[in-house]
């Protein structure tokens, strides 16, 4: 092997570069040191005292370097590096039985290159973490509860995780409510190193910890918040749950954010666990892998799929997919909520359509999503399912619609500019007050808003032909109720349609990833009973013509889709003109103006101090 | 359905106006020698709206 004419040019090119990269440094070309040879060992895995390096890279090696000299040298073109590492885990493949190891450090700004790169060549590199010998960084103690029962396909997707002992950087993809967050808890506690959790929103943080108090030992003092709104003191504990945003928030921070900031940057993290890990990709959410220093990467989603073809980046960024479940068996075994799916076609109105078949592509959203036989199906599954007893989500993409529908049937909304304390105290009352029994949500609760009591989902408008959002959105009503084996469906979703209208395509778009995971659709074309219900709203031409004078005089803004953060940016023009007038220019529209008396302050100087019979 | 053929009608769409009366909610009486172009019309309507399931991309 040593006389192996790559190798042997290897070496020489290493040399070379070596040279180059000295001669360079001046001009300030490569300032770090990218890779560091550590001394080859003699095992039959990689070096169980592989330096606490980022990430730890076992590439095999004929053993050509022989002196125990670890050879610091800097490279500075990224494809000759990888060419050296390529051609030794060729090696690795042909010569199983000389298993000599060599640990790089690698350059945590290289890793992605390297990592696509060596995908490239067919040789993934697999990220693994020996953290039981890892002796740098202190444990922390945390355990499972005893009550915390894996399920055996939880159990599963840990065991890929933790074959070999060590753990693994990957992907597990679990359907909703089948337990992602006791996977996630699991794996922390298996490590037993600081941990830091990634989440989409605060309000997922918030249920983040509450995971980890339900599952594990971990107390409050152990588990940090950081959010926007909760700073808890980061210092000495093990735990930190974040959000994405926060972490690659690049404006100005609060002083008390800086601090946890340089402190977040300067730990070694044992394990990161990335909720909802399919958002990563969004380039705003790459800069957090740039930004942590985590052993090992644990991602968690449901859904594997984005429309746009970031998703094969996350084999890099994380790594690759560990495990994943199948919907149906989960189903099959009363894991997850027996869900019937369905498709409402809702007729246009003909008002309606012929405005549809005049106007531009924006007006035309709002218009089928608006449509008053829609509205009318809703207004009618919402009441149905309030008399079985049901909870129901109704989701709509579209704010305008959201608003009108909600407060035409009297029912509590959230969307993005909801505050967070109203949110909280909508969704207690839709969890525990049994009067409140339908909430209206935009598309912020798309992911991660854990609401296991509700088992009936109607959706008015979505966002285009996205699969992800479909599945997401079922996985809402996804987690096991109770009872599941007693009816044949527990659990119902609702797609409503306007007839005729692109909006069918989308839905069938949509569909394409619950049909490949076996899911099948019923179309219902008309609502049985709808007729006979009284009082539904919209009955009459007048009242139909009514809303759609409303809506053409929406505006279009009112007609885009809600934006959340992280979702990269809107393409088209971000300006938009609407007819206004001065007082609403400088913001006076329907403000009432209240002056305040601040009551003075009882400390006075005393020689101001009134004097009081 | 009927809108949208009001609507073809309206703004000549196949050159010219082809409905001699408005019957009822449903119901047109159209000229006969425009049939054929105007189901291929529906047709297409029909193929722009519906997405093809077994055309799985990624």
């Amino acid at each position: 092997m040593l006389k192996d004419p790559v190798i042997q040019q290897c070496r020489l090119r290493r040399n070379v570069d070596d040279a180059d990269g000295s001669g360079e440094n001046p001009d300030g070309f490569i300032t770090q040191v990218q890779d560091k040879k550590a001394v080859p060992q003699f095992s039959s895995k990689q070096g169980s005292t592989s330096s606490a390096a980022p990430a730890d890279f076992g590439n095999g090696t004929s053993g050509d370097q022989t002196d125990n000299k670890p050879a610091e040298d800097t490279v500075p073109e990224d494809i000759t590096h990888f060419y050296d590492k390529m051609d030794k885990e060729d090696e690795d493949d042909d010569e199983e039985a000389v298993l000599k190891t060599v640990s790089f450090e690698v350059n945590q700004e290289k890793i992605e290159v390297l990592q696509k790169r060596c995908i490239e060549l067919e040789h993934p590199l697999l990220a693994e973490y020996d953290f039981r010998n890892d002796t740098v960084n202190p444990d922390i103690n945390i355990d499972l509860k005893p009550s915390a029962v894996l399920r055996p396909y939880q159990e599963k997707s840990l065991r890929k995780m933790f074959g070999n002992g060590r753990a693994r950087s990957g992907v597990i993809v679990l359907p909703c409510g089948a337990g992602k967050s006791l996977v996630g808890v699991t794996a922390c506690c298996t490590v037993r190193k600081r941990a830091l959790v990634l989440c989409n929103s605060g309000v997922s943080v918030e249920q983040w910890k509450q995971q980890f108090k339900m599952w594990s030992t971990a107390d409050d003092s152990m588990i940090c918040r950081f959010t926007s709104e909760a700073k808890d003191k980061p210092m000495g504990c093990g735990i930190l749950v974040t959000t994405y945003s926060m972490i690659t928030h690049t404006q100005k921070r609060s002083w008390e954010a800086e601090q946890t900031m340089n402190w977040l940057k300067d730990q070694e993290w044992g394990i990161m666990v990335l909720d909802e890990v399919h958002t990563i990709p969004a380039k705003m959410f790459r800069r957090v892998l740039t930004i942590v220093q985590s052993h090992c990467k644990l991602g968690l989603t449901a859904t594997l799929l984005r429309e746009d073809d970031k998703i094969a980046d996350l084999n890099f960024l994380i790594g690759p997919k560990l495990y994943e479940a199948n919907w149906l068996e989960l189903q099959k075994r009363g894991f997850i909520a027996r869900v019937q799916c369905a498709e409402v076609w809702c007729p246009m109105a003909p008002e309606f359509y012929r405005e549809y078949l005049m106007c531009k592509t924006s007006k035309k959203l709002l218009l089928y999503v608006m449509n008053p036989s829609k509205f009318r199906s809703t207004q009618y599954l919402v009441r149905y399912h309030e008399r079985r007893g049901d909870k129901t989500i109704v989701f709509s993409d579209n704010v305008f619609a959201l608003k009108h529908y909600a407060i035409k049937m009297n029912k509590p909304y959230i969307y993005g500019p909801t505050s967070q304390n109203e949110r909280i105290q909508i969704l207690q009352n839709f969890k525990f007050n049994p009067k409140v029994n339908t909430i209206f949500v935009s598309k912020v609760a798309d992911t991660s808003f854990d609401l296991p009591e509700a088992n009936v989902l109607i959706q008015i408008s979505s966002h285009g032909g996205s699969r992800r959002q479909e599945a997401q959105r079922l996985g809402r009503i996804l987690r096991a109720k109770k009872g599941a084996i007693a009816e044949e469906y527990n659990a119902f979703f609702y797609t409503l349609v306007s007839q005729d209208t692109m909006e069918m395509s989308y839905s069938r778009k949509r569909q394409r990833f619950l049909v490949n995971q076996g899911y099948s659709y019923k179309v219902i074309t008309k609502l049985a009973g709808m007729d006979e219900e009284p009082d539904l709203l919209y009955k009459t031409r007048e009242e139909q013509g009514q809303l759609l004078q409303q809506v053409l005089a929406a505006s279009d803004i009112d007609a885009d889709e809600e934006r959340v953060p992280g979702e990269g940016p809107r393409i088209g023009p971000t300006v938009h003109r609407r007819v206004g007038n001065m007082s609403s220019l400088s913001g006076a529209d329907d403000a009432v103006y209240l002056e305040y008396k601040r009551t003075s302050s009882n400390i006075k100087h005393p020689l101001f101090k009134k004097f009081r019979a | 359905m009927k809108q949208f053929l009001l609507h073809l009608d309206e703004t000549l769409a196949l050159g010219k106006k082809f409905i001699l009366q408005d019957l009822d909610e449903t119901h047109l009486f159209i000229l006969s020698d425009i049939l054929e172009t105007l189901q291929s019309r529906v047709d297409d309507l029909m193929d722009q709206i519906n997405f093809p399931l077994a055309d799985r991309g990624l």
